[in-house]
């Protein structure tokens, strides 16, 4: 049996708590005195007053009794009720018009995609662009660790939906409790946050800016406040910020809490992190080649400092653009599929199928060329010094064959729509790896708007599919689910 | 508080368990990553895959911040370096299984304190222990000694020839005065009674009372009384060595144990009183032979549950009064409550439990547990202008799922009634379901 008052009366608690968000959003928007106070108002209303029934049905619930469905089930509908929550001030002050770009553009915030429909995101009032920002913010370490870490949620339940949502190959905890796991790590988010934004502020930004784009770089979502993204400013020292904290962004919060905490060791030595600094190292040096010779951009640096923004943006998928990498022809354009596919480290506010993954899944294959030779050696894959189960190695390869496989069905949906193949496949591919800009006309200055509404709807699902990490929601979609 | 427990077998995996519902850090460490795969899914308990006599791996626990480490893995010798090194790195108390008697002595205590080794628990010792109280009363489920034997908590199976059956709790009320019946449990449920409630027969039935009293009890409950003069033992194994050395000279046991080198050994470190016959104690003809008609108490003791839990029936049938059987498998225990077998013994839940109790009593909490039936007991004492001590007890409006049991006043035991207003500094026991636990801070604080 399904424990359907616990599952309530969770929901109700995190509405209660996002409500708190939205109104920090209200403050802002009544501090500006623009016309999107009122349904800024209304919407936390409803979310209140929703999370309130729902607190009430579930009073009497069992914590005892939830165990792995009611977790899954939980993270779920928390993402699908807060994107539906979230889009009702875009709707209601009538800055977008209609129902799927509204929950779209709420799914890509929460799910720190960074995909816009907006054409003129300038004309939006601060209380929306606020808003816009803190979705991603808060998606981006998680909804659910920060509802773990703030309430006293015991027992089998918090562990299941905190695993659920928190991206990772295995999910190791470095305290005996969840909830002071929960608690460092927003801890270390909250901190890099604020850094981010002090240094924003140093430079050209306002502080409306430095605040914004702090939040959405270090959620590795790509919001932005202008039209050109940070382009806007033109300025060499925001630009090599940002991609210093997309980076930091994409790095496993877990060994920066570490670091932090006077044992560096553990993030410099990681293998994970070691391959992914690498590969930006290598990917960046062959792009500078690349529009240097091709004469894209002029002098070293320009190229260096576009080159590098370029690959950690894609990388961390963040998705901020200071120019258009489309003109700079496909061999580029397979580089950043590259990229997008692999993505940053496990345990980052990252998406895509994440480095570790990757590192796994190369070991295994380089593991399996050694045996053709010596059939009965032991070739155990090693990740930093430790013999990996054979468990966990089967979930990688199962994980890796059904991020393609949904990349692939995801093309023939989109492609069926009336989508060209180019546009399907980097917006597939964004969507799923919550990165942003795509490829062909959604390249980093082009715009989700004119895409079809069965397509949005379909990324808009895609976009949660792949911040939860593909098992989590493609198993409630299973009969077995709900089975006895 | 931060505690270490090393060894994720049967012992080391249960008291983790239940102390990590304690709001406890707990700690799991164990060689095998295997061992400890359950944790993953549910459990608030930190898993680390290590060796617990590496330094390494203790380092990497964390072991100089932690209050205490439990070493409980099969191998004495094992957990004796791992205490020695877990002390000397810097762990506040530790707590190493072991399996030699002679530890225990007092005279080598101070040995072991020397050495970082500040207690020690000999689960096969325990069982032997329980298996001989169970022995000396024949008639009871559960005998329990609380505040160091000032009262008595007994858990008795109720049949039809007991005088309380199919009465309500409230008829009985004029009795209450020598005991006080705390829980009842019916089927696989536990029930605090309020006056309203009905024994039935086939329920058992959990009492407080104080030592004069027990036998007030037994008549209560209409059991019988008989002399265990003969006992057969099953199974040759460690805690029936041990159950024998601490067994009253008076009673002749025979031992019965299939293999013939062990039998020669057994033989050789038992007293006088205990015969070995080398044969298997499945063989119903063996047993007559033996004469287990005449036998009035019969202990099942293999390796193997199953076996234990058949056997117990089959000597049930053949007219032995009281059955003892070792069970390590968890579920199975409640399964054998039905199957009238008479006492259940579990290994790992007694050794668990007695750690447990040792950790709280270096604990500044004055909450004790034993769990029992899905309840727990707690001895406490009620601290002055607390909720508890304000009126009478009936008039506490106490949670349905709570009960008292009886409280010591200046040394004195004495059984609690509506009318009872408990005092400061009263020690009392407390009943409840472990849904309950947590509303007992707010009644003693």
């Amino acid at each position: 049996m399904l424990n359907v008052r616990f599952i309530i009366k969770m929901l109700g608690v995190m509405f209660i708590l996002e409500t708190l968000f939205m109104l920090l959003a209200t403050a802002v928007s009544f501090g500006y005195k623009e016309d999107d106070f009122y349904p800024f108002l209304q919407s936390s209303a409803l979310m209140f007053g929703t999370g309130i029934l729902f607190t009430l049905i579930g009073v009497k619930a069992n914590e005892h009794t939830a165990g792995r469905r009611e977790g899954m089930l939980i993270v779920t509908l928390t993402w699908l009720f807060f994107s539906l929550f979230g889009m009702l001030p875009f709707y209601l002050s009538g800055y977008i018009d209609n129902v799927t770009d509204a929950y779209f553009e709420t799914m890509s915030g929460f799910t720190t995609t960074g995909s816009s429909v907006l054409t003129d995101i300038e004309a939006l009032p601060h209380g929306l662009l606020f808003w816009r920002s803190l979705t991603q913010w808060q998606g981006g370490l998680g909804i659910i660790v920060f509802t773990v870490a703030l309430l006293p949620i015991i027992g089998g339940g918090a562990i299941q939906m905190f695993n659920a949502e928190m991206p990772g190959i295995t999910h190791e905890r470095f305290l005996p409790r969840i909830t002071q796991v929960a608690k460092r790590l927003w801890g270390v988010y909250l901190l890099l946050t604020f850094i981010l934004i002090g240094l924003l502020w140093v430079g050209p930004m306002d502080l409306f800016d430095a605040v914004n784009h702090a939040l959405t770089c270090i959620a590795t979502g790509g919001y932005s406040t202008k039209n050109t993204s940070i382009a806007y400013w033109n300025s060499a020292y925001i630009e090599y910020i940002v991609t210093l904290f997309m980076f930091i962004g994409a790095t496993n919060v877990t060994l920066i809490y570490f670091c932090l905490n006077g044992k560096p060791k553990k993030l410099f030595k990681d293998e994970e992190t070691r391959w992914y600094f690498w590969i930006i190292v290598v990917v960046t040096a062959a792009t500078v080649l690349l529009v240097m010779s091709k004469g894209f951009v002029s002098g070293f640096e320009e190229a260096f400092r576009q080159s590098i923004f370029q690959v950690v943006t894609l990388i961390s998928t963040c998705g901020f653009t200071t120019i258009d990498y489309i003109p700079w022809g496909a061999f580029f354009w397979l580089i950043a599929l590259a990229l997008m596919i692999i993505c940053g480290c496990a345990g980052s506010t990252s998406g895509g199928l994440k480095m570790g993954r990757f590192v796994i899944l190369v070991k295994n294959l380089l593991n399996e060329f050694k045996k053709q030779t010596h059939p009965n050696a032991i070739l155990p894959v090693r990740m930093n010094e430790h013999a990996i189960s054979r468990d966990v190695v089967h979930r990688v390869l199962a994980f890796a064959f059904v991020y393609a496989a949904l990349i692939f069905v995801s093309c023939i949906v989109l492609t069926l729509d009336g989508m060209t193949f180019i546009d399907a496949t980097g917006a597939v591919v964004s969507a799923i790896g919550n990165i942003g800009p795509g490829l062909g006309s959604l390249g980093p200055v082009g715009n989700y708007a004119e895409v079809p509404v069965v397509s949005k709807w379909f990324l808009a699902m895609l976009m949660m599919i792949g911040r939860l990490e593909i098992f989590t929601v493609l198993t409630i979609l299973l009969p077995g689910f709900w089975k006895q | 508080m931060k505690i270490i427990i090393a060894g994720a077998g049967e012992v080391g995996t249960h008291l983790a368990k239940m102390l990590s519902q304690e709001k406890l850090d707990i700690i799991l460490m164990d060689p095998s990553e295997e061992r400890l795969n359950f944790t993953n899914s549910s459990m608030e308990i930190l898993p680390i895959v290590g060796n617990p006599t590496s330094i390494r791996d203790l380092e990497e626990a964390g072991i100089h911040k932690a209050d205490l480490f439990v070493s409980v893995t099969p191998e004495e010798t094992t957990n004796i370096a791992a205490s020695i090194l877990a002390s000397k790195l810097g762990v506040r108390k530790t707590l190493a299984r072991i399996n030699n008697y002679e530890y225990l002595l007092p005279k080598n205590k101070e040995l072991f304190e020397k050495m970082g080794i500040n207690s020690m628990i000999y689960p096969e010792m325990l069982a032997a222990k329980e298996i001989v109280s169970a022995v000396k009363r024949p008639w009871t489920r559960q005998y329990w000694e609380l505040f160091g034997g000032a009262l008595i908590l007994i858990g008795v199976k109720i049949r039809d020839n007991s005088r309380l059956v199919n009465k309500q709790l409230s008829e009985l009320l004029n009795e209450q005065k020598l005991y006080h019946i705390v829980a009842i449990k019916r089927q696989n449920e536990t029930i605090i009674p309020r006056g309203m409630d009905r024994v039935e027969a086939g329920d058992i039935v959990f009492f407080t009372t104080t030592r004069e009293h027990v036998e007030d009890v037994r008549l209560l409950a209409g059991k019988p009384d008989p002399e265990v003069k003969k006992v057969i033992i099953m199974g040759g194994s460690r805690i029936a060595i041990r159950t024998c050395q601490y067994l009253p000279s008076n009673i002749r046991v025979k031992i019965i144990e299939p293999n013939k080198e062990k039998s020669h050994r057994i033989a050789e470190v038992v007293p006088g009183n205990v015969l070995i016959i080398n044969g298997d104690g499945r063989d119903t003809e063996l047993l007559m032979q033996e004469g287990i008609k005449d036998a009035q108490a019969f202990i099942a003791l293999t390796e193997n549950s199953s076996t234990n839990i058949l056997a117990c029936l089959a000597a049930k049938r053949a007219g032995v009064f009281k059955t003892i059987a070792k069970i390590e498998n968890i579920d199975y225990i409640p399964l054998a409550e039905s199957m009238d077998i008479g006492s259940v013994i579990n290994k790992k839940l007694i050794a668990a439990s007695y750690i447990y109790q040792f950790l709280l009593d270096a604990d500044v909490s004055n909450v004790k547990c034993l769990t029992f039936a899905n309840a727990e007991v707690a001895e406490l004492v009620a601290r002055p202008d607390s909720k508890i001590t304000r009126k009478q007890v009936k008039d506490l409006n106490l949670p349905k799922d709570m009960t008292l049991g009886g409280l010591i006043r200046n040394g004195e035991p004495m059984m609690i009634k509506g009318d009872t207003h408990i005092q400061a500094y009263d020690h009392v026991v407390v009943f409840c379901l472990d849904t309950a636990m947590r509303k007992l801070e707010d009644y003693f604080n």
